[in-house]
């Protein structure tokens, strides 16, 4: 039977948007992404980012610096459907849905066969990461795409120039990460690309490393980039454990009586090397890819891979067939390499974002090994990896519970308590629920932004304990009861023991376990 | 025989360095006997010297042991030992290590056959002399490398058969060492018979059921029958499996109660919640940090420790999977080797724990001998090259073994000790020597194995210790062992194996209390009242005896 091509792509094309918009409103947001959703709110009403700098460069976060295509683009959706989950999420689900194209136009360079390129395109699709991702306000599905798009214009003819330029510039604008891995990825597919010139090739390569040199300048005229590099891109460097075991490990041979020379030549810095390529090596742990890709529910279903799991066996099969006779495929495993490559240096954490990135990349070895399986099976692998998807949507409650650690579902209702009572007096909230309450609390009510502006240039894992007349509670602040400035307080456990002593009742209780948020029937002072 | 020796005389340097590896100072290392070592061991010593362990039960098939009831295999094997060379602590690590040092001619017989290629089964061969899995669990008497001899040796004699055109006696031999191989672990017992199955369908085309075929067959069958009666009856198999069960994780557990609540369909979600969990979990024990970094545990040093296999064969591995990928014939022989992987990791996805690499070792083995692979095809490579090159290339790989194999010894012998005492029961062995020791001074002496350096844990195996190290016949142990009444008590003799709580006990009249801070306020205790002090062998304080007059 003869299958209408066109047809059966925008079928997928369908399915992928259908899969990535409804339920619209899930994920809930974790503290990041509502940030960048406030943000983008405020840069397209107001001109500011969340903190009242004009049109930054560098924005803040909780954890580094956020580059700026991410916000922007945020800000584009919010310019247009107003502050709205739809304005905020919307650019990452039309994002999402269109690195299919590119995907499914890479996989005709490997073969002719049609049935393999809708396998490209739906294996995209269907991904439920790339789902999951397309649903927040989040820097690695732009990167993602942008990274495909560029590895799709690299590899066609020359005169697409200004384009690829472009990719460039946007792929360095989307993150940090995107310096170290830019270069060689630009260079290994420029090494691939036999319809260039090689003229035009030393320009893209000098090109992109002119971008990257450019932007590095611009990144470290800020006064807390390098603090910023060695954090979140050097972490090996700074991480104690694995000081503290070479000092802890040698001290016991030399305990023991063993020369000294031995125990230098056993327990010295180069352990960083073996233990840097073992964390990039872990980031090919199949378990990632087919079984849980985050035990937390940040990334992805808390219970899904980057793949449904019956996946993993065309995986095999297309590795198998690759190596033996595919080299067009067998060549893109460096990317796979190139594109881990930051996890060498950022140890322990675990770099989730860079296995998205690859996530392209590895389709055509999966739809390899997909157009060999006789159509029964194919049918039922499809058929499975459908349901699996639909059976996690259709129980969108049960996500929402599993991943309430780190999206939190009932902060919606206390952000917007918090508000309404912060209208007529001052209110304090206990930063014990979520550590970082401030964005919550500005994306999900009517919060002026106006009052949360600040006077600071460089912020550096930032977090706002001041939002006018709504003030965070951190550990040192002291409560008690007082006649002076009262506020009405949300407070968790740990404040709640500081009043342990005085009579005061509470009212609605916001989450649950340790985390709980206590609304209190009288007022306090705070110091 | 001569010409044979000087045929063989790599495979026989090669088993000679693995038998050294394997006894060298065995008494020595590991430190101490372990919980799972000491009971087998006294177990082994009581069937010898009464035919009962020491609960009384007349030739278990399954032994109680520390309430984890044992496979049979080791401690039987061990009370042969027993009867030969004594009751001696080394005792008990003489079957490991025999077992451990057949494997190495028992690998390069089954490459061999498998693969039809010498030069891999002699670098298969010397890999598993040298790896770090093969080694460690060699030393420390464990059933499964036993088990997997006799699975090595069960495919060996099939391939054999195969290959002689079928003579029947290799069938018969096949399916005697299957057998053993079966009673020797539990989950032998259903993964032998899974891989033998997936053999036959591999292989099915050289093989047909015949008349021939059938007598072997059935002669298997006769051999099995005890061994499933013992597991489907035996209560204590069916406890074993429900307590390692990957249901009793705790993170699974919620997850579960999560799924549960759901108001749609909440038994599917339940049951897709365990799939998904243990389908994650299986593919985790392919983590190469696990694999090549931490996963033998011989540290607290988090990713600074000691893998399962070198790193060095890391590359190996995949250049070994690369080449036997790209090799045009025995396409139904590497079907096989990834079925033995597929299947050999299942038990340690079903299980509680997050790694168990105890469960997985056939897996380990046949890494062993991908990598053998790779590091055949690395040498043929670079064999071809320049002298230079050549030269350069065998350097590294030279010093890449060296580093890595000292590394380990290093790791195994200096820090291992002092950063697991606790997980190897050091100083059980002192603490029951001085209970002995004052054995005349009191009326009653009362040990808490609670202990612990960082977290409690309770030591379960304690009056295995007493009773083997105060040489305390089995048979006097069988009459006199009782559960009393207060919490987890053991008594025999004037032993009270339990939970101390001083703010009763203090009150006791010339009884001796061993126990750890977990159990005794310590900081309030009459310095002059404490008899002695353990130590781990890191130095901390484990145990106090104390005197109460």
């Amino acid at each position: 039977m003869r299958i209408n091509r066109k047809l059966v792509l925008g079928l997928i094309l369908f399915f992928g948007l259908l899969v990535r918009i409804i339920p619209l409103d899930f994920p809930n947001f974790t503290a990041d992404e509502a940030r960048v959703g406030y943000r983008g709110y405020t840069l397209a009403t107001e001109g500011r980012d969340e903190l009242g700098r004009n049109f930054p460069f560098l924005f803040n976060s909780h954890k580094d610096y956020q580059f700026p295509l991410t916000s922007y683009l945020t800000a584009l959706g919010e310019a247009i459907f107003g502050k709205s989950d739809f304005g905020a999420r919307l650019p990452f689900v039309v994002i999402g849905v269109l690195l299919i194209l590119p995907v499914f136009k890479i996989s005709q360079k490997f073969s002719p066969n049609p049935n393999f390129h809708l396998l490209n395109a739906f294996l995209i699709a269907s991904s439920p990461v790339l789902i999951y991702l397309s649903k927040v306000p989040n820097e690695i599905i732009v990167l993602t795409t942008l990274f495909t798009v560029l590895y799709y214009f690299l590899n066609r003819k020359s005169q697409k120039l200004l384009v690829i330029v472009i990719l460039l510039i946007l792929i360095s604008l989307t993150s940090k990460m995107s310096f170290f891995i830019l270069p060689p990825f630009v260079i290994y597919s420029l090494y691939q690309q036999k319809k260039m010139s090689k003229n035009i090739k030393k320009f893209f390569a000098v090109f992109c490393i002119s971008i990257i040199v450019c932007g590095l300048v611009l990144f470290f005229t800020n006064p807390q980039a390098k603090r910023s590099f060695i954090e979140n891109n050097f972490s090996i460097v700074s991480d104690l454990t694995i000081s503290n075991g070479i000092n802890t490990l040698r001290g016991e041979g030399l305990q023991a009586n063993l020369p000294a020379f031995l125990e230098r030549v056993l327990f010295n810095k180069l352990h960083f090397l073996p233990i840097g390529f073992l964390h990039w090596s872990s980031h090919f742990n199949p378990a990632l890819f087919f079984g849980q890709l985050d035990p937390q529910g940040k990334f992805n279903f808390l219970s899904s891979g980057a793949f449904a799991e019956f996946l993993i066996f065309p995986l095999i099969l297309g590795i198998v067939l690759s190596v033996k006779s595919e080299k067009r495929i067998l060549m893109m495993f460096p990317y796979f390499l190139i594109m881990t490559f930051p996890a060498f240096i950022s140890y322990p954490r675990m770099n989730l974002d860079l296995l998205v990135l690859i996530l392209p990349f590895i389709v055509p070895i999966i739809a390899l090994g997909l157009v060999k399986l006789n159509k029964i099976l194919l049918l039922l692998l499809i058929f499975s990896v459908i349901f699996k998807i639909l059976i996690t949507l259709v129980n969108i409650p049960l996500e929402i519970k599993k991943t309430n650690e780190v999206r939190p579902y009932w902060v919606k209702e206390l952000a917007r308590d918090i508000f309404e009572s912060s209208k007529d007096n001052l209110t304090a909230i206990s930063d014990t629920a979520i550590s970082d309450i401030a964005p919550f609390i500005q994306w999900y009510s009517p919060f002026n932004p106006k009052d949360a502006f600040l006077n600071i240039n460089s912020p550096y894992k930032y977090i706002q304990y001041d939002l006018g007349k709504i003030k965070i509670i951190n550990s040192e602040t002291k409560i008690d009861q007082c006649s002076g400035t009262q506020y009405v307080a949300y407070l968790g456990e740990r404040d709640l023991n500081q009043i342990k002593n005085i009579d005061i009742k509470t009212s609605t209780v916001y989450g649950s376990g340790n985390r709980a948020i206590s609304l209190l029937q009288e007022k306090i002072c705070l110091d | 025989m001569f010409r044979l020796a000087k045929k063989y005389k790599l495979l026989i340097l090669m088993i000679i360095l693995g038998i050294f590896l394997r006894f060298y100072q065995l008494d020595k290392f590991p430190l101490h006997l372990n919980h799972d070592e000491i009971s087998q061991l006294y177990d082994a010593i009581s069937i010898a010297q009464t035919g009962r362990d020491i609960y009384g039960n007349f030739l278990p098939t399954i032994f109680e042991s520390v309430h984890d009831f044992k496979s049979p295999f080791y401690t039987y094997v061990t009370s042969l030992f027993y009867l030969l060379f004594g009751g001696g602590e080394v005792t008990i690590r003489l079957p490991g290590a025999i077992f451990g040092s057949l494997i190495i001619p028992a690998i390069f017989i089954f490459v061999l056959k498998l693969l039809r290629n010498r030069n891999i089964a002699l670098a298969s061969a010397f890999l598993t002399a040298i790896a770090p899995f093969e080694i460690f669990f060699s030393r420390k008497s464990f059933e499964n490398v036993a088990g997997i001899l006799f699975m090595l040796l069960g495919f060996s004699f099939l391939l054999i058969f195969k290959e002689k055109k079928f003579q029947n006696r290799w069938l018969y031999l096949s399916a005697i060492f299957f057998a053993i191989g079966m009673y020797t672990y539990f989950s032998h017992a259903i993964l032998i018979p899974i891989l033998i199955l997936t053999f036959g369908a591999i292989f099915r085309k050289s093989f047909s059921i015949s008349k021939k075929t059938v007598l072997p067959l059935i002669f298997f069958i006769l051999l099995l029958t005890p061994l499933v009666f013992i597991m489907l009856t035996n209560p204590g198999s069916r406890y074993r499996s429900q307590t390692v069960f990957i249901l009793q994780d705790p993170v699974l557990g919620k997850q579960i109660e999560l799924a549960k609540s759901s108001l749609l369909m909440p038994d599917v979600y339940k049951y897709k919640t365990i799939i998904e969990y243990g389908f994650a979990r299986y593919l985790n024990q392919f983590d190469p940090m696990y694999l090549f970094g931490h996963g033998l545990d011989l540290t607290n040093q988090g990713p600074l420790g000691m893998g399962l296999l070198y790193l060095f064969q890391l590359p190996l591995i995949l250049m070994g999977i690369y080449s036997l990928t790209k090799m045009e014939n025995l396409s139904n022989e590497k079907k096989f080797i990834i079925a033995w992987i597929i299947i050999g990791m299942i038990p340690s996805g079903l299980t509680f724990e997050k790694y168990s690499p105890h469960r997985s070792i056939m897996v380990f083995t046949m890494l062993n001998i991908i990598s053998g692979v790779g590091l055949y095809y690395f040498l043929d490579i670079f064999n071809k090259k320049i002298y230079l090159i050549k030269l350069l290339a065998f350097s590294i790989l030279t010093f890449a073994i060296s580093i890595n194999f000292i590394y380990f010894v290093h790791i195994y012998t200096v820090n291992f000790p002092v950063e697991k005492s606790e997980s190897i029961h050091y100083p059980f062995e002192q603490v029951a020597r001085y209970a002995w020791s004052e054995y005349q001074n009191y009326d009653q002496i009362v040990f808490d194995p609670l202990f612990g350096d960082v977290a409690p844990v309770i030591g379960t195996a304690a009056h295995y210790y007493i009773a083997y190290y105060g040489n305390y016949p089995p048979y006097k142990l069988q009459k006199e062992y009782k559960i009393g009444e207060k919490e987890r008590e053991v008594i025999f003799d004037k032993f009270s194996i339990r939970k101390v709580d001083w703010r009763e006990d203090y009150k006791l009249k010339n009884t001796l209390i061993i126990a750890s801070v977990w159990s005794l306020p310590i900081d309030s205790i009459d310095k002059k009242s404490i008899r002695k002090v353990f130590y781990h062998y890191n130095g901390r304080p484990a145990f106090y005896a104390v005197e109460l007059k």
